[in-house]
């Protein structure tokens, strides 16, 4: 893949409504159950400041360089995180050196587990209803932010009729 | 049949495993909880598979399980009374809006069915943790809180929450535990028994009506709170998620979704004020004259700040909204609801959003039911013009119209039983037979409750629905929003046998509408999905449910097998309530909606005609108009028979 720049998630937190629509997604996604547990993706809270955030892996890398069993690479395909499941022996080393807590760990099968960007086609991305989550690369969602920035208040958010039209 | 028996005592420390349990079930959990805080016990047992058949989940259960184990004429506020925590077979799955729950009890309010519903993410969690529901029996010696993590299950010491208000109370177990617990809880105003004292989960998500919290707060329960890392499984996880996604379709086509998606319920403000029907003064009139410094406008242009959704919500109607200036500049936190802009707003004469806002908040605060609170203070407010009251009487307060500072000083009051306050915490109809001197005239309540924010001259199937609610004076038991959605004539007749159905000012084809909506929304209680899903696109009908419940427990819930279970769940809170020998006499609207036409605006000299559909109601009903009690015919077909002859509850002549 060479310099190509990979795409990953990227989030708009004032977007967000903490839904939690998007921990579904992915938990369907890969283990046909409902279950935020086994999400890669998760949103903390503060209810009281109404403050939500999206969180998930962001490629850094630094688990790869935790592993005592060299267990995580980087895709070929999509160049997100992934582990081999065979050498994985649960140490939760990667879990320790993760420095956004999205390296998650299903107890039921002692094997550390985060997001695989489905494969190029991440369903939290596709499904989230508020637009608050980006599949793109970095030069590409500054440029977004940059512009969203430059927009007036008012334009950012198409506002309905308060009274609904048919 | 393998099942897990965990026996947890508390203090004694005692634990014993017997079988190992896996859940046979698909959507349901097939676990539920027995806690007896008198003995300090908590038993795990497999779920009854004729709840399932006969009463589907969430409210259903709940009737069910309190007209076998509650006996007639128990005080509420004992320690007879059972509360109950309930979920639906769809809770903790993708399916939209399910995040809901139902708590019951016999109401301290009415001293009939008590029970209300919340949303937020309480829900979800308590069923990845892996149970249906909990029935909470005894009282607690000192107060207690009710901690369960996974199979983890232990009755808490909480003698350091008591006191605390709901947000206090969320945080400090947060911080104990862990950030991720999710947390039902009672403030001051349950501590106190208020006697329309709210449950509170995520801040600001109430289930708020029937006094549940006084319950709660007579069985010194102070919390329930919950950590699940489990999973929910359904039965057809292909079909079941791509009628997910055809759903939601539906939800996003919806004329309404827009306005209820952006501005929250605050849209309804407008939508009344239009029709006339914004209740004004303690409803003496639809019109309210400062209806722009409450409107859905007003809310967006100065105070909503963003969406707060409920768990697997596309609607995500809650706001989250802050006060910039003024004397309450600082107030944040999850926005007044429609019904409390004008219950603690326009029926008060307040014109102002920002002490509503503040109002709001401190009732999600303390725990209080913000319909209930706001309507006792407008009759205070009544009692004031018409001289019955005078600060004599409140504690040197002016409780006029308008006056903000004593509403906001009122709501403290209430919630911690001070001064006039205690009287207050009373709700209105005990409030009224206690100052006499006509004010029952006014004193606007029905089996006890008090009514929600809709005038319903202006929209006669929500009158009827009041009037038959079984919990008292109830918009959502039949919530028949169809007569408000502006549809053609064709659809009144193909729906309810009347093309003036769709004329919320029209009497014709409501008895029907009301009828089937009440069956339907049982059905949807119990699912535990939200009304708004159900009954503001009618984007799941019956066949819909259906699907919904086939894909997601693999059990046969057809169409009409789930109107029977509407209609069975519907009569047995009926037959609680008769046996509280609350009956027919009680069906009624308070006169000033029956007997007082509208003097203003667009639906000037409207009333609602309840004589002229109550009839025809109780007919299709099956239920005697001379008696108000049920036929043998109706209760054999919904397996209600030996339920009704127990108690002598069936019509005679039949």
């Amino acid at each position: 893949m060479g310099k190509l720049q990979m795409k990953r998630i990227f989030v708009m937190e004032d977007r967000c409504n903490g839904c939690r629509i998007c921990e579904l997604r992915c938990s369907f996604y890969h283990d046909q159950m409902y279950s935020p547990t086994l999400s890669r993706i998760y949103v903390v809270k503060n209810e009281i400041e109404g403050f939500t955030k999206p969180k998930t892996c962001v490629i850094c890398g630094k688990c790869i360089e935790s592993c005592p069993e060299n267990a995580i690479s980087k895709s070929e395909l999509t160049g997100a995180i992934s582990i081999n499941e065979d050498q994985c022996t649960g140490c939760m080393e990667c879990v320790k050196a993760c420095p956004f807590e999205v390296m998650r760990f299903n107890h039921a099968t002692n094997k550390a587990f985060t997001c695989d960007l489905c494969d190029g086609d991440p369903q939290c991305v596709k499904y989230c209803p508020e637009e608050a989550l980006f599949y793109t690369t970095s030069k590409e969602f500054s440029d977004f932010k940059k512009k969203e920035n430059e927009k007036k208040a008012s334009d950012k958010i198409k506002k309905p009729h308060v009274i609904p039209q048919e | 049949m393998h099942y897990e028996v965990n026996v947890y005592i508390f203090r004694a420390c005692i634990f014993i495993t017997l079988n190992l349990h896996s859940n046979k079930y698909y959507g349901y959990r097939g676990q539920i909880l027995i806690v007896d805080l008198e003995g300090s016990t908590v038993q795990k047992k497999p779920l009854d598979s004729n709840y399932i058949e006969e009463f589907l989940g969430g409210r259903g259960w709940a009737i069910k399980y309190l007209y076998d184990n509650l006996k007639p004429n128990v005080d509420p506020l004992g320690p007879d009374n059972i509360l109950i925590v309930s979920l639906g077979p769809l809770t903790g799955t993708l399916a939209p809006s399910s995040a809901r729950y139902t708590i019951a009890a016999k109401s301290p309010l009415t001293g009939g069915i008590g029970y209300a519903n919340s949303g937020g993410h309480f829900a979800p969690e308590l069923a990845y943790a892996g149970y249906d529901a909990i029935f909470i029996h005894g009282r607690a010696k000192s107060p207690v809180y009710l901690y369960i993590k996974d199979d983890e299950v232990e009755i808490k010491d909480a003698e350091h929450l008591w006191g605390k208000d709901t947000w206090e109370t969320d945080e400090i177990l947060r911080t104990e535990h862990s950030e991720d617990f999710q947390s039902l809880c009672i403030g001051q105003g349950g501590e106190n028994l208020v006697k329309y004292a709210a449950i509170i989960n995520n801040l600001s998500r109430a289930a708020a009506r029937t006094g549940v919290g006084a319950v709660m707060g007579s069985k010194n329960l102070k919390a329930i709170t919950v950590k699940g890392s489990g999973a929910v499984r359904v039965a057809q996880p292909k079909t079941f998620n791509a009628l997910i996604d055809e759903t939601l379709q539906k939800i996003y086509d919806d004329p309404a979704y827009p306005s209820l998606s952006y501005y929250g319920t605050a849209f309804l403000v407008d939508l009344a004020y239009i029709s006339g029907g914004l209740a004004t003064r303690n409803n003496q009139t639809g019109i309210f004259e400062k209806y722009e410094s409450i409107s859905a406008e007003t809310f967006d242009e100065e105070y909503r700040v963003k969406s707060e959704s409920c768990f697997a919500c596309p609607i995500h109607c809650g706001k989250y909204s802050k006060v910039e200036f003024g004397k309450y500049a600082g107030t944040k936190g999850g926005s007044p609801e429609f019904e409390t802009i004008v219950c603690l707003g326009s029926k008060c004469g307040i014109g102002d959003l920002s002490v509503i806002i503040k109002a709001n908040e401190l009732a999600n605060r303390y725990g209080l039911d913000t319909i209930s609170l706001g309507d006792s203070i407008a009759f205070v407010m009544e009692a004031f013009q018409k001289g019955i009251l005078s600060k004599e009487d409140t504690d040197g307060m002016e409780v006029v119209w308008g006056n903000d500072d004593a509403l906001i000083s009122l709501i403290t009051k209430v919630a911690f039983r001070e001064g006039f306050g205690d009287l207050l915490a009373e709700g209105t109809k005990r409030l009224s037979e206690k100052i006499g001197k006509g004010s029952e005239e006014f004193a606007h309540h029905i089996k006890g409750m008090e009514p929600p924010a809709y005038d319903v001259r202006t929209a006669k199937a929500f009158g009827l629905g009041w009037a038959t609610a079984t919990r008292g004076a109830d918009h959502l038991a039949a919530l028949p929003n169809f007569e408000l959605l502006g549809y053609e004539p064709e659809k009144g007749l193909e729906w309810f046998g009347s093309k003036d159905a769709v004329d919320p000012l029209s009497c014709k084809g409501k008895p029907k509408m009301v009828y089937w909506h009440e069956n339907f929304g049982a059905v949807v209680d119990s699912a535990e999905m939200c009304k708004y899903t159900c009954f503001s696109a009618y984007a799941i009908k019956p066949e819909d449910m259906s699907k919904f419940l086939i894909y997601a427990t693999g059990l046969d819930f057809s169409p009409e097998k789930l109107m029977l279970i509407g209609e069975r769940i519907y009569n047995l809170e009926r037959l609680f309530n008769l046996r509280e020998g609350k009956g027919m006499e009680e069906d009624r609207l308070p006169s000033r909606f029956t007997d007082e036409p509208l003097p203003e605006g667009p639906s000037k000299g409207n009333y609602v005609e309840l004589d002229k559909m109550l009839p025809e109601y109780y007919k299709l009903r099956q239920w005697s108009t001379d008696t108000g009690l049920p036929s043998v015919e109706l209760l054999q077909s919904l397996n209600l028979f030996d339920e009704a002859k127990k108690y002598n509850l069936i019509d005679k002549e039949e």
